[in-house]
């Protein structure tokens, strides 16, 4: 309980840093950075809840990102549906679309559940290339799929003004966050810490396993349904290549990972620190290094998970409560021999 | 207008051959080890560049280099299972080991853009002394080099099968497979043997790599292409499975050749993966293996 | 010839045995007794190496062999012939019997060693090319002790051998099973069937939730009121 009163404290200053932060600029490739990192941020906590809490790797889970974004482009574009129900529906198909293949493979090793997101990133990417018709409707084909611009609207989600996008983006990370802090506090999110350490066992336990993952699986995809809709009011475009391509699924899985998958914060967290590198990486280096962004990342993922498998943030903070700890037993009076300190709490391997 | 199918259905044979030699390796670790190597495309990659360079500085007959590129990879294999992936399985013996799956998803990122970095993105071809040449069989046109290494690849496929079958080590990577703790209990040291499993699936890449050489195209991106293509192949034939992947290999092989004849290549393509979505929803274990596997 | 004191296993937070002590001396059979749960397979795995033990120790032969990975163990005589027979099932009879043999030691006597399992065992010998997977339970267990033989074992340790057969085939097992110690194999016997194991053994532990409850000869054992109230339903 007192843990809690510091976490919020923390929380509310994160909060109100991020709500100032695009107030402090008026430089628009800065504002960019800040949304992106804010969409990024959202799309990673929503991959932790699937991916974190309920231990199913879906290496490509980019495609519901896609799905969403492509549905909203295509209801905007010629259905002139608000961007604000179309990526709903986008967030519903995509859901939807998760469970069918959740459903056949979640009995099976985690590793089938991968590759049949990447068989679907695949499927949808060569599908949407070859056939720029559909229904009548044009997708685009590999050109990619513009949105049209019809001036600022709220209920078109065009804005000039590139604080709003943020505040939206702000705004759906706030969700994804509160999904992900519920799944961790109620019943699920404890069982669904027991499915990830042993499948087997939570299952004697009479922990309907299937059913849990399911519904994180759901949860997840809606919201990166929906925050595929967003990608795509932003962008004003989408392609199959970003779209339906690894990197996406890569970058969101990259950040659960490091910055902890199964802890709330940690993802976004991630995403703030990552972004903006990724930015200054591609400003320094862009043209003569072009992979040098994408490689450190993959670098940074193994060393992650053979070194810190917790996730790069809660290792860090665990070391720095280590080391309050120790120096809390140095006081004179009373305390124990410094070194004698919390022993034997060690990572709990996964 | 047969002999157009025929040519198809031969070509599809030659080049599937090929690509069951890719994946085998990776079939068997899926069985051994529980573990598919994400970056097993790109590691294909990195040995397809080996073998450019051996071709192209050093004027090496491509098929030649197979050694140079079964070696060096194999020792790569083996020296990142020792040191990288024998930690985190026995990090995760209770259960699936879903962190060596994202540590070499991170693999994969890392050699695909350190050959961006280094090559650049452009697509690069060799000219061999096979390249173009033919044989005529009446009305068809068999790609000499096609053929060669659709032969070495057979050889190679079959030998690994001989090795898995008959030797002592091959037993008991058979014995690992099915069960784990039972193999450390007959004295076999499975870290080792999971250095050699890697090892031997990378060398196989490597072999590979040095056959597509004369008819393929080198660029970064034809890792991703090659790993998916391995994971159709891995799932088709059923994992840990030689003949199946070999019949997996053939499968693809043929469905993308005639199927290019049928309708055009993409979707030929587009059939390979619709495929295997179907198989991974309701076939998983694969097209040969029915039986659930049996308890001991 | 292994001795084990105070042994201390847990699995995470939960803690398997508390102090478990046995004995058994070169050419006993013992037998190793318990319900369900009382810790005796994790007595065997930690014997066998497959459970570090937190507190404790094992001697085998007079040394320790806290240190040794499990996949030595074997080399050094101690084989587990494990619950539930655990054949490899995708590998033939004579398959799983030759890998039985890995052991570089037991190769150059492999043809010698097969040849007295099918002596021991016949029905391998007519079966010997079936997948070890479609055999029956009893050729199962029949199988299983072959593999461990095959590792020429000093100490062979049998977890349930008798679980989910029928009597009359328990019998046919337990009486090879002491054929096996009058070759001079030493026998630890982990089983839930008091009767049959008592009835071969000449001393025998009864652990109970990670503890010693009883200990002592068969005869000792077979008079104990208690033994007989809780096992034995008398």
């Amino acid at each position: 309980m007192k843990k809690l009163s510091k976490n919020n404290v923390w929380m509310l200053i994160a909060f109100a840093v991020a709500v100032i932060l695009p107030n402090t600029t008026k430089s628009s490739s800065v504002l960019q950075i800040m949304v992106v990192t804010m969409m990024y941020a959202f799309f990673t906590t929503a991959w932790n809840i699937s991916g974190g809490y309920a231990g199913q790797l879906g290496l490509g889970n980019g495609v519901y990102i896609g799905i969403g974004a492509y549905i909203t482009g295509i209801l905007f574009n010629e259905l002139h549906v608000s961007p604000w129900f179309g990526l709903l529906a986008g967030g519903v198909f995509a859901a939807i679309i998760s469970l069918g293949m959740g459903s056949f493979t979640f009995k099976l090793q985690g590793t089938y559940y991968s590759l049949a997101t990447v068989a679907l990133l695949a499927i949808l990417r060569i599908f949407l290339n070859e056939n720029r018709y559909i229904m009548g409707w044009d997708f685009g084909g590999p050109a990619g799929l513009k949105t049209k611009w019809l001036g600022v609207s709220f209920q078109n989600m065009q804005f000039m003004d590139k604080r709003i996008y943020y505040y939206i983006a702000l705004g759906f990370l706030m969700i994804s966050l509160l999904a992900c802090w519920h799944t961790s506090r109620s019943k699920s999110g404890y069982y669904f810490r027991a499915i990830d350490t042993n499948q087997e066992a939570a299952a004697s336990l009479g922990v309907n396993v299937m059913q849990y993952k399911l519904q994180a699986q759901f949860i997840s995809a809606l919201l990166m349904g929906m925050g595929g809709g967003f990608y795509v009011a932003f962008y004003q475009f989408i392609d199959t290549e970003t779209m339906f391509n690894f990197e996406l699924s890569f970058q969101t899985m990259l950040m659960a990972v490091i910055g902890g998958r199964a802890t709330v914060f940690g993802p976004a967290v991630a995403a703030c620190l990552l972004i903006p590198f990724n930015e200054l990486l591609r400003r320094y280096f862009g043209t003569a290094l072009p992979g040098l962004p994408m490689l450190l990342y993959g670098l940074i993922l193994m060393a992650t998970i053979q070194f810190m498998p917790q996730g790069v943030i809660p290792f860090i903070s665990e070391k720095l409560e280590r080391r309050k700890a120790g120096e809390r037993a140095r006081l004179p009076i009373n305390g124990p021999e410094p070194g004698a300190e919390t022993k034997g709490e060690a990572n709990t391997d996964e | 207008m047969a002999t157009i199918y025929l040519q198809a259905l031969i070509d599809g044979i030659l080049q599937g051959g090929v690509y069951a030699t890719i994946a085998v390796g990776l079939s068997l670790c899926f069985g051994v080890m529980g573990i598919i190597n994400w970056a097993h495309g790109e590691t294909l990659m990195v040995g397809m560049y080996i073998s450019y360079l051996c071709v192209q500085h050093l004027g090496m007959d491509p098929y030649l280099t197979i050694f140079i590129t079964a070696t060096v990879l194999f020792v790569f294999g083996f020296l990142l299972q020792k040191f990288v992936f024998n930690d985190l399985l026995k990090r995760e013996v209770a259960r699936e080991p879903l962190s060596v799956l994202l540590s070499t998803a991170g693999l994969s990122m890392v050699l695909w853009n350190c050959m961006t970095m280094i090559f650049g993105s452009f697509v690069m071809g060799v000219n061999t002394k096979y390249s173009g040449t033919t044989i005529r069989l009446n009305d068809l046109i068999i790609s000499r080099p096609r053929l060669i290494s659709f032969c070495i690849a057979l050889v190679v496929t079959g030998a690994l099968y001989l090795f898995l079958q008959k030797s002592e080590q091959g037993r008991a990577l058979r014995a690992t497979a099915q069960n784990r703790t039972v193999a450390r209990l007959m004295g076999i040291n499975i870290e080792l043997l999971f250095c050699l499993a890697f090892g031997l699936s990378l060398a196989l890449v490597g072999v590979s790599s040095a056959l597509l050489i004369p008819t393929f195209q080198i660029y970064p991106k034809v890792g991703a292409v090659f790993s998916n293509k391995s994971f159709i192949i891995v799932v088709l034939g059923g994992k840990g499975d030689v003949k199946g992947a070999l019949i997996g290999g053939l499968i693809i092989g043929i469905i993308e050749r005639v199927g290019a004849v049928l309708l055009n290549e993409s979707y030929a393509l587009e059939l390979t993966y619709v495929l295997f979505i179907i198989i991974l929803l309701f076939m998983p274990e694969g097209l040969f293996n029915r039986k659930s596997k049996m308890k001991g | 010839m292994l001795k084990i004191e105070n042994l201390h296993v847990k699995y995470g937070a939960f803690q398997a045995l508390r102090g478990i002590s046995l004995e058994v001396s070169e050419g006993e059979i013992v037998a190793l007794l318990g319900g369900n749960g009382a810790g005796k397979t994790t007595t065997i795995n930690t014997i066998s190496g497959l459970n570090a033990p937190s507190e404790g120790t094992i001697t085998f032969e007079g040394v320790s062999i806290a240190d040794i990975p499990v996949h030595k163990r074997p080399a050094l005589g101690i084989v587990q012939v494990p619950e539930g027979r655990k054949l490899f099932p995708q590998l033939t009879i004579m398959e799983n019997l030759t890998v039985g043999s890995y052991l570089k030691h037991t190769r150059e006597k492999r043809k010698e060693n097969l040849e007295m399992c099918f002596e021991i065992f016949p029905i391998l010998s007519e079966r010997k090319n079936q997948l070890a997977g479609s055999l029956s339970g009893g050729e199962q267990q029949m199988c299983a002790i072959a593999r461990g033989l095959m590792q020429q074992p000093k100490l062979l340790m049998l977890d349930e051998p008798s679980l989910g057969l029928a009597p009359v085939i328990v019998d046919a097992m337990f009486d090879v099973i002491t054929k096996i110690n009058a070759q001079g194999v030493t026998i630890l016997l982990v089983e839930q069937n008091v009767i049959a194991s008592l009835d071969i053994a000449s001393r025998g532990y009864v652990i109970e939730t990670g503890e010693n409850v009883m200990s002592g000869t068969t005869e000792m054992l077979l008079n104990n009121e208690e033994l007989k109230r809780a096992y034995l339903g008398i």
